[in-house]
């Protein structure tokens, strides 16, 4: 028998009834608030069946070990929205291996005082999705070994930098390779895969940039000090990855482009399904 | 409304014309008329002179009703939305339907934190 979705999980249908009306109206301003002025680094579409379900790819900071990857969010609202915040999960996780951050669980969970999964200041309906976004997008930070609480100081000297080292790693290998080669087989909208497969043919030499600087690092042991898992480095197979994705990507993201510009409609084609 | 300058020249004629014209008999013949206003539509641009906030929990002007009360169209003896408006002792105004709900979740003001307490309600 399959164990019963935690309560956080917005994975789990379970709605307990439809949106209210003003959660439903409140849902599209948030979203169209997010298409006019969308945050750096965040993108988003509303599920093409059911409004209250929001998909995010949150794209890793530059200067943070999670540079370049593609942290893809599942948002699911509630019924009275924005009186309780919606649930959020991410599923850039390698299937439940992979803690990218002391507040983002392996298994999907997002540990945030304003979703009401961690102490600290509340959910207020003053919020709203792109605030929420950019909330989580602070968690993706130079230095998350600190986001731990407790751990204000290292254990051991040089444990942030040692999980930096393994969250970089983790990042290309199951945020970026992964995401983009779709190996988790994840249900993400077409729309957001063309975003993530345009952006990394942009991001391309930056990512063979981070390889290139860390490269002394492969087949070295990588930590996480919370898991206290222990992973051998690949950057050099990693490297081979990235290359074989580009060349998957190169002639058929022409071909996507010549398409994009025959049809004007774009952005606001997806807009208008939501409202 | 009275067109001041009259010796703007009507396109139909020819400058010297006009001119002969006007110096012959120039305080008998009134100047030929150019056009008549035969309808005009005044614009009117009106905004509040209060403060006038957007609930923050809908998403609409407070002054207007709220999203419930829109979609369910409430309406008072006189025809008018009937979504008054709360003020808190931060200042913070709201629709009364939307702080009703939130109160119930959590007694503060969801943009300043304060704990909520009602200074005035009204539109």
């Amino acid at each position: 028998m399959p164990m019963p979705k935690p309560e956080w999980d917005p994975t789990d249908s379970a709605d307990g009834g439809t949106l209210s009306f003003t959660a439903s109206t409140r849902i599209k301003r948030d979203l169209r608030c997010i298409f006019n002025d969308p945050p750096a680094g965040i993108f988003v579409v509303g599920d093409e069946s059911n409004l209250r379900i929001v998909h995010a790819i949150i794209f890793g900071v530059v200067d943070t070990p999670y540079e370049g990857g593609f942290f893809y969010f599942i948002l699911r609202c509630p019924n009275d929205y924005p009186i309780h915040p919606p649930k959020v999960k991410l599923m850039t996780t390698n299937a439940g291996r992979v803690r990218f951050n002391p507040n983002l669980y392996k298994s999907g969970k997002v540990c945030l005082s304003i979703l009401g999964t961690w102490e600290g200041p509340a959910w207020s309906p003053a919020l709203q999705l792109s605030s929420l976004l950019i909330s989580i997008q602070s968690l993706l930070c130079e230095n998350p070994y600190f986001n731990e609480p407790g751990f204000v100081k290292e254990h051991v000297p040089g444990d942030s930098k040692r999980y930096n080292e393994y969250i970089r790693h983790e990042t290309l290998r199951v945020a970026v390779c992964g995401m983009i080669e779709n190996e988790c087989h994840l249900n993400i909208p077409s729309k957001l895969r063309e975003i993530m497969e345009k952006t990394f043919l942009e991001f391309y030499d930056q990512y063979v940039e981070i390889i290139k600087a860390n490269i002394h690092l492969h087949g070295t042991e990588l930590i996480d000090p919370f898991s206290k898992g222990r992973f051998v480095c690949q950057y050099k197979a990693l490297l081979t990855r990235l290359e074989k994705i580009k060349g998957n990507l190169m002639p058929q993201s022409e071909s996507v482009s010549k398409q994009a510009s025959c049809s004007s409609a774009g952005d606001n084609g997806n807009e208008g399904n939501l409202t | 409304m009275r067109i001041e300058e009259g010796k703007a020249v009507s396109p139909s004629k020819s400058p010297t014309m006009a001119d002969g014209v006007e110096r012959m008999d120039n305080e008998s013949i009134k100047p030929e008329k150019m056009f008549t206003l035969k309808k005009w539509n005044a614009v009117a641009m009106w905004s509040w002179d209060v403060e006038c906030d957007t609930c923050a929990i809908c998403r609409v002007q407070v002054m207007d009703a709220c999203l419930r009360c829109q979609a369910e169209s409430k309406r008072d003896f006189y025809g008018k939305q009937d979504c008054v408006v709360v003020w808190g002792e931060c200042n913070h105004s709201f629709h009364y339907c939307c702080m009703s709900l939130w109160v119930k979740q959590n007694n503060r003001c969801p943009l300043c934190q304060q704990e909520w307490s009602i200074q005035r309600m009204g539109k």
